[in-house]
């Protein structure tokens, strides 16, 4: 009972928020809705018995992403309306209307085929978080790792785009030093 | 009494308005909001199937789709 009232509670309010997300001109209206949208799917993993994921879910989106892109918003002109400019309405539609029906139809195969059987399946006495660490650590060590990987490489090609600049700042800076004690 | 497939409709509905997003918008920033809506659906997606198929693997997917937006 109470999950269905939470599953539909939280389903309209992840539509609406993700609804104002795509439509909406502000981008600052945008990106809070984003974040409530994202803290109402955490809801959903807590429904669904995965309260790992949705403490997660929000640390890791309305923590750290909306943090990142608030701080990417300073560089655009927030007041001023986001102009978009359809070319083709008709096309758009379509193709997203399709490829939604294409979603569901590869996410209801598992529901046609009878012999599926779960390849971990969940041991009793045991924990949800503790069941996700044993299987993190065990079967997917390697992937865990690559993404570990994954995130320094994008760290470090980060700051190396950003410190291109940074080198031409400080020679000017360490130029004016110079000019200044030459002066004296 | 919610059952996979009320997931599975919810998942397609959210993806749906992730590519209307994708198809709409022309901002980069707002592009980014849509292909985040997109791999969230997917999420709800992962997991739901592994809540009632009793496998963690799913779950475990969902967690590895995490460190991409970031990354991004």
């Amino acid at each position: 009972m109470y999950e269905t009232v939470a599953f539909y509670i939280f389903s309209i309010l992840t539509l609406g928020m993700f609804g104002i997300v795509v439509m909406s001109k502000n981008a600052l209206y945008a990106m809070s809705a984003l974040a409530g949208g994202m803290i109402f799917i955490s809801g959903f993993f807590f429904i669904l018995d995965a309260e790992f994921l949705g403490v997660v879910q929000i640390v890791v989106y309305s923590g750290a992403i909306m943090a990142l892109y608030a701080f990417g918003m300073m560089f655009f002109d927030t007041t001023r309306d986001v102009s978009e400019k359809m070319r083709s309405k008709k096309i758009a539609y379509t193709l997203s209307i399709l490829s939604a029906i294409l979603i569901v139809a590869i996410l209801c195969i598992p529901l046609v085929s009878e012999s599926i059987e779960a390849s971990y399946p969940a041991i009793e006495n045991v924990g949800n978080i503790q069941m996700v660490g044993l299987i993190l650590f065990t079967k997917y060590l390697v992937p865990f790792e690559l993404a570990a990987i994954m995130l320094l490489v994008a760290m470090i090609s980060g700051i190396v785009l950003a410190s291109k600049k940074m080198d031409e700042h400080l020679a000017i800076e360490e130029d004016e030093c110079e000019m200044l004690k030459e002066g004296k | 009494m919610i059952t996979l497939t009320h997931y599975l409709i919810l998942t397609g509905l959210l993806f749906a308005i992730g590519l209307v997003g994708v198809m709409r918008r022309t901002n980069l920033l707002m592009l980014f909001f849509s292909t985040e809506i997109l791999l969230n659906a997917v999420n709800i997606g992962f997991v739901a199937v592994s809540k009632y198929y009793g496998d963690f693997t799913g779950r475990m997917f969902a967690f590895f789709i995490m460190p991409w937006q970031p990354v991004k």
